[in-house]
């Protein structure tokens, strides 16, 4: 690499575009993969990216894992937590990355965690980017002034780590994970089913307890109740409006036609009629224009 | 017809102001005009392509600012003057793609075109009409003469001889050749030259004994000399040539000198034809049933002699007296058409009668179904006579109005006849030794023109009269001795595994030696030919009739397969035992296209195709009777089981196997188990799925609570299931509405409250699930009813055009066509009948069909050159247009309503990609369109397999066909090399040649009862893996981890290579960028730039697929 020499007197890890690179390599090649890095600026205030603490990488390995990121800086900084993005075939309907830590880190309650029979191996998308918290302000200093160096990128060990398989024996892993065991399944859904149950009864009778209360100024709340379009205060039902059918119920308004009725609405319609035959025609016109400059009517 | 002149240059019409500019543009390069044609084609088109877009605009913003402009007031209506009115009213698309058609194709007469042209007729004329006679004398004397004046004339001093055919006239013949000068020279069509032998040379009677034939030799050869003598000798090669490539009919040739312009552009040939006056002959001896060939015409026994009835007055015909203004112009429109179209065409011939006035496009009788109503010129022949002695009368009737869809270019602008493949459903190149027929037959005393002639039509009589049930049309074509056989069959008869001979006392039949007496169960005794027994595949059902032909050309006229062996063993056994004694020996070889195609749909453990889908449909019946007698154990009522696994409707590569047979891979078949609906289903995405899941626990403990034997296995959210006799392995998922219905409102929730991202991931996740569970379903139902119950062949083509699909790596993952769309593309060559042929009726035309829409398909107005040079990047793709008619036909489909259809889709103007749209789906969204470079890779490799496939006809090569599903390598980018053991599909591969082991002849009681399917243990060492492919795991995490970076390619069906291609946007050079999604690596550092770190991709590539990978190799930088 010719350029190479530029700042390596420094011993610095040279920038590029606003961001470290950080070469890595891998135990059996010697191209250099790069790791792009950069302190974290958050726009607002985020409970789970402190923005002192915290480093946005970039162009990760599609095979990382919290655990290699962990082992990387080992000795510079001491990561409390890696937030990945891009990871592949997560569930997008849930939530997204950073809302699914929140939940969990806030709640802080593993029993409400979706208890899942096996440990799922993940892969992230090329040039894949993550948040990583470290513990201290000094350490992230310390990670942004590392020096350069040859680095091997810490691949995990399979024989403790499901996550660290990769190909045949991690497609084989996810296959039998796919199938566990009856009892185990049966054990998940039956606690899950228990808990939604319970949390269901539990909403339902606090609904209850508010209807036909009224608030402080006097008011009472009126509360949708099922899944039926009606809302209820307890008493009275009504049926109650959604935003979309309001909606189609405008759009329906404008479709009414006037038939008819008139001489002169006849006489429009004809010239209509005859407006629509001349277009036809010049269309065909131009279609026959558009085939002879292809040469469409020259068969040999 | 008369005979079609060929018509190489049409002439040159300054249209419009593009058309000068381009016509400028010809004038620069006048000499090499036809090398320069195909470069200047694309680079207007691509200039058009631009001027379109403008005019687009413009036309938008005009219509905009002229809004009132386009509604014609009043007074306007009123001047709309009766030129225009008609116009306006009467006009349609094809009207003036009629008229712009014959513009193009008609020599302009006394154009600039033609000047060189006329000067040379005009010359040939004075030539002609100014030759000495030569007075009468005898045969030999004739041919002395034109001996020694040709000896003179010739540049290699050689004189040539009459051109008599080959019984030539009897020394002693009573008959007086002579020459005069023409009566009439007669520029009719094109530049053929009719001249008019003078009606002295003629006796009325000369019709007889082919007096005709020989006096007209030896005019042609006095021309001949007469024209080579004169100036018009310098200009042109003046030779022999043949009308039709008939003997009987010589004609005089003139070509121009190389490097001799008088031509000009035209570069035609003059053919000088003998004609005589309607007065010389009395032509109404000749009609067809007639043998004027002997004197006593009134003997009955003789042979009626059509052929050289037609021939004789072919000749008197040129001289066709009133040609008017619209007549002649659609007969300029016939040779255009008729050419490409009609192979061996002799109908009947009589002046025409037809009102002058009649415009161009009210004569083009293409819509017309010959067969039915043939079209009678004149009033005073018998048509009946005409149909009897005339076999080929026009069949082809070209629909140009069905389906309101535009077939204007499909019927006279592409060539068809050459397509003998799609065209019939059977195909079969014989090469026979034709001297073997000249000495033998003498052509049936020169009844057929040609050996080559008199051999088609033995083999077609013949054939045809051994086959009268199960071909509707046998039809043929011919070059030289290789002879095509095209079979058009009855898709119901020819499977039959009986063939009902005659009763066995009568002499008749032709499979004698092949048939055994049966007494049937009416009672009546007959010889019948058995083809195989009951349990007969599907697949081997339809190749019946290739061994019929191949055994019954073997036994008649000593054909030999070439290639692999079409016939059976019992076949064999008897084929060669009494041959008939009117059989034709001689070297002679055989090539059935439909089965050398059919070794594709088979697999590596199944060479012998007996594997079949017939096991998996009844084991799915059984298993829904047994679902649905578990009734009282389940909270609810198992309502109905959808299948939605290609196994299940005939349209898998490989069938389904046995799922107790622990095979290296076994295709799990989905299945949808619908319970009845209920309320109680949470709204909850995420409980509604833990309730499925429990579902299926209690579904699954209930079955095997009442089938200890099966094996069943059961996942988070489907039901892995083997069913009680072992025979089918499905994949049961629950069908259940609540759950679309909770995602599609939560989408439009999350859409009202403006959460951009969750509405775009809800409402993913409802398309997917309508697809999994609505969609495919239904598909499901429209092909196993079209295959089933209309087009029994469809299940080949599917399965022809998926492994097609799957070895050129365009099947299924990531660049792929969809496998449903894939049996979409397959059924259109079976629903869309507007081309006038009929449905096919074996894989093989089928599968030549769909190829043929495949390389054809106009992909947009742009020609295909320009599109090769755009990005690859899908966004700046140029809007392609897709493919529209996957449409259902037999489904009750009218043509206003196909017609509505399609305008719909077009009103839709999608960009970008091409879909396939059905009647279900109209704008063709169901499962995803394929991008441009799908598009045109496929475009490219269909066209390439095409010529494979008609070589492979051409040259009867089996290899050929090989190359077909052949595809290169050497193009890719880059090419990861799979350890072969461990691609757990590669059984699916098709056999290669010359691996079947030779069986030995055994006695039919020692044989196994059926040859069975090979069986090998997955390479995993795990049993009961069902449905485990890695390699199509890695592939898929691959699309995955790079889909901004590079496009993969697989054979879906156990190939084991993947090929990559960089996508060269994400390889250029760019600014660092966290969203750009791509592995980067800095390349220039002084401005920042990244490029694409390719080689630490290929070590994660290695990585990534640890345990399967053997290597991989870089082919370009």
């Amino acid at each position: 690499m010719k350029t190479s020499k530029s700042k390596k007197s420094s011993g610095q890890l040279e920038e590029i575009g606003g961001y470290k690179a950080l070469p890595v390599h891998f135990a059996d090649s010697d191209a250099p993969h790069f790791v792009y890095f950069k302190a974290h600026k958050p726009k607002k205030e985020d409970v789970l990216l402190p923005a002192n603490r915290t480093l946005f990488m970039f162009n990760l390995p599609a095979d990382a894992t919290e655990l290699s990121i962990r082992r990387l800086l080992k000795g510079t900084a001491r990561v409390v937590q890696v937030l990945f993005h891009d990871v592949i075939g997560r569930d997008v309907i849930k939530t997204s990355a950073l809302e699914a830590r929140l939940t969990a880190s806030l709640a802080n309650d593993s029993k409400d965690e979706d208890t899942k029979p096996v440990m799922r191996t993940q892969l992230l998308g090329s040039g894949a980017s993550a948040h990583v918290v470290v513990l201290e302000e000094q350490e992230l200093a310390n990670v942004l002034n590392m020096k350069s160096a040859r680095r091997e990128w810490p691949l995990g060990d399979p024989a403790s780590d499901p996550l660290a398989y990769h190909g045949l024996s991690r497609y084989i892993y996810e296959y039998r994970a796919a199938r566990p065991p009856i009892e185990m399944l049966k054990q998940d859904v039956d606690g899950y089913m228990a808990k939604f149950e319970e949390a269901q009864y539990e909403r339902e009778r606090l609904l209850a307890q508010q209807r036909n209360v009224p608030d402080a100024d006097g008011f009472i709340t009126v509360i949708r109740s099922g899944r039926k379009s009606t809302n209820t205060d307890g008493t009275i039902t009504v049926t109650a409006a959604t935003a979309n059918g309001i909606k189609s119920a405008e759009a329906k308004k404008k479709d009414v036609q006037f038939g008819n009725m008139y001489r002169f609405q006849m006489r429009e319609r004809k010239r209509d009629q005859l407006a629509e035959l001349r277009k036809k025609f010049d269309e065909d016109k131009e279609k026959i224009a558009r085939m002879r400059q292809n040469r469409h009517f020259r068969p040999y | 017809m008369a005979p079609a002149g060929k018509r190489k240059a049409p002439s040159f019409k300054v249209a419009d102001k593009r058309e000068a500019k381009k016509a400028a543009k010809h004038e620069e390069s006048d000499e090499d005009r036809f090398a320069m044609s195909s470069d200047e084609s694309s680079e207007s088109s691509a200039e058009s392509g631009q001027e379109e877009e403008e005019e687009e605009h413009e036309d938008m913003s005009a219509e905009r600012a002229s809004k009132q402009e386009t509604h014609p007031s009043k007074d306007k209506v009123s001047k709309v003057t009766g030129a225009e009115r008609s116009l306006l009213f009467k006009t349609n698309l094809f009207k003036l793609q009629i008229e712009e058609l014959l513009q193009e194709s008609r020599v302009q007469a006394s154009s600039k075109a033609t000047r060189g042209l006329d000067a040379a007729l005009r010359q040939l004329r004075d030539v002609v009409v100014g030759l000495d006679s030569v007075p009468e004398q005898s045969v030999d004397a004739a041919v002395n003469y034109v001996y020694n004046q040709s000896k003179r004339v010739m540049a290699d001093g050689r004189g040539i001889d009459v051109p008599f055919p080959d019984p030539a006239p009897p020394v002693g013949m009573a008959m007086k050749l002579g020459f005069a000068a023409p009566q009439a020279v007669h520029v009719g069509f094109n530049v053929d030259v009719a001249v008019q032998m003078p009606s002295e040379l003629l006796q009325e009677r000369d019709y007889v004994n082919m007096r005709y034939v020989y006096k007209r030799a030896f005019y042609v050869a006095v021309l001949l000399i007469g024209i080579r003598q004169s100036a018009l000798g310098e200009l042109f090669e003046v030779g022999l040539g043949r009308l039709h490539g008939d003997v009987r009919q010589p004609v005089v040739e003139l070509r121009a000198k190389a490097g001799v312009k008088q031509m000009g552009k035209l570069g035609c040939v003059i053919r000088v034809i003998p004609t005589f006056g309607h007065d010389a002959m009395a032509l109404k001896r000749l009609t067809p049933e007639r043998n004027p060939r002997t004197p006593d015409a009134a003997d009955a026994s003789l042979p009626a002699t059509p052929q050289y009835n037609a021939v004789v007055l072919g000749d008197a015909l040129l001289m066709c007296p009133d040609q008017r203004n619209g007549v002649g112009r659609t007969v300029g429109n016939v040779p255009v058409c008729g050419s490409e179209r009609v192979s061996g065409f002799s109908g009947g011939r009589a002046g025409p009668k037809l009102a002058g006035t009649m415009s161009g496009y009210q004569l083009s009788l293409l819509g017309h179904d010959f067969s039915e109503t043939p079209v009678q010129f004149g009033t005073d022949a018998d048509l009946s006579v005409f149909a009897e002695h005339y076999s080929g009368v026009f069949r082809t009737a070209y629909d140009l109005n069905s389906n309101g869809a535009d077939r204007f270019a499909a019927v006279f602008l592409s060539a068809a006849s050459c397509d003998l493949a799609g065209k019939y459903d059977h195909v079969f190149r014989v090469t026979v030794d034709l001297s073997n027929w000249m000495q033998a037959r003498r052509l049936r005393e020169l009844e057929w023109g040609s050996p080559a002639a008199a051999v088609q039509h033995r083999l077609a009589s013949f054939l045809g009269e051994a086959m009268a049930k199960q071909a509707r049309d046998a039809t043929k074509a011919m070059r030289s001795q290789t002879f095509f056989i095209g079979v058009v069959a009855d898709a119901n008869e020819a499977r039959r595994l009986v063939d009902l001979g005659p009763s066995p006392d009568s002499d008749a039949g032709c499979g004698r030696a092949r048939a055994e007496l049966r007494r049937f169960r009416d009672g009546s005794i007959r010889l019948a030919t058995v083809w195989g027994g009951s349990g007969m595949s599907f697949e081997k059902r339809a190749q019946i009739v290739p061994r019929m032909v191949a055994y019954l050309l073997r036994r008649h006229f000593g054909v030999q397969a070439a290639g692999p062996e079409i016939l059976q063993a019992e076949d064999l056994a008897v084929v060669d035992k009494n041959r008939p004694k009117n059989a034709v020996a001689g070297e002679a070889t055989l090539f059935s296209l439909s089965t050398g195609l059919g070794r594709f749909m088979q697999s590596r453990d199944d060479d012998d195709g007996v594997a079949t889908f017939e096991a998996a449909t009844t084991a799915f019946d059984a298993l829904q009777k047994e679902l649905k007698e578990l009734e009282d154990e389940l909270p609810l009522r198992v309502l109905q089981l959808h299948a939605v696994s290609p196994g299940l409707r005939y349209t898998s590569v490989v069938p389904p196997k046995r799922v107790d047979s622990d095979d290296s891979y076994i295709e799990p078949q989905h299945v949808l188990v619908e319970f009845e609906s209920s309320s109680k289903w949470p709204d909850d995405l995420t409980a509604l799925h833990k309730i499925k899941a429990a579902f299926l626990m209690r579904l699954s403990e209930c079955y095997t609570g009442r089938h200890p034997e099966a094996t069943v296995q059961v996942g988070n959210r489907f039901l892995g299931y083997g069913a009680s006799d072992g025979l089918m392995t499905g994949m049961a998922a629950l069908h259940c509405e609540r759950e679309g219905s909770v995602l599609a409102q939560k989408a439009s929730e999350m859409r009202g409250a403006k959460l951009t991202a969750r509405a775009d991931a809800l409402e993913l996740a409802h398309r997917r699930w309508t697809r999994n569970h609505v969609w495919r379903a239904a598909h499901h139902r429209r092909m196993l009813d079209l295959s089933q119950r209309h087009h029994p062949a469809l299940s080949m083509t599917v399965r022809l055009l998926k492994r097609w699909l799957a070895r050129h790596m365009l099947l299924g993952q990531a660049v792929g066509m969809a496998e449903e769309v894939a049996e979409l593309v397959a059924a259109r060559a079976f629903t869309d009948v507007s081309d006038g042929l009929q449905p096919p009726a074996t894989g093989s035309a089928g599968f030549v069909r769909c190829l043929r829409v495949l390389a054809t398909w106009a992909w947009g107005c742009r020609s295909a050159d320009h599109r090769e040079n755009t990005d690859e990047d899908d966004d700046e793709e140029p809007a392609l247009k897709p493919l529209a008619q996957g449409v259902w036909v037999p489904a009750g489909m009218g043509a206003e309503e196909t017609a509505a259809l399609q305008h719909e889709f077009e009103a839709k103007k999608f960009r970008a990609g091409w879909r396939v749209a059905t009647q279900d789906d109209p704008s063709g969204s169901w499962f995803g369109q394929g991008s441009a470079v799908l598009a045109r890779r496929i475009a490219a490799l269909a066209k390439a397999s095409l010529a494979c496939v008609r070589q492979a006809l051409a040259t009867g090569d089996p290899a050929q066909l090989a190359m077909a599903f052949t595809t290169p390598l050497s193009d890719y980018d880059f090419v990861i090399r799979l350890d072969k053991d461990m691609v757990s599909r590669r059984f699916e591969q098709p056999p290669r040649d010359g691996v079947k082991e030779e069986k030995e002849e055994v006695f039919k009681n020692l044989k196994p009862a059926e040859p069975a399917v090979h069986v090998h243990a997955n390479p995993f060492n795990q049993p009961g893996m069902v449905g485990f492919d890695p390699v199509a795991e890695y592939v898929r995490d691959l699309v995955n981890v790079y889909h901004r970076s590079a496009l993969f390619f697989h054979d879906v069906y156990g190939g084991h290579v993947i090929a990559g291609l960089w996508n060269p946007a994400a390889a250029q050079p760019a600014v660092l960028n966290p969203r750009a999604h791509a592995n980067a690596m800095p390349v220039d550092r002084k401005q920042g730039l990244v490029g694409l770190n390719k080689d630490a991709v290929m070590a994660e590539i290695i990585r990534l697929g640890e345990g399967l990978v053997a290597d991989v190799v870089l082919q370009q930088d």
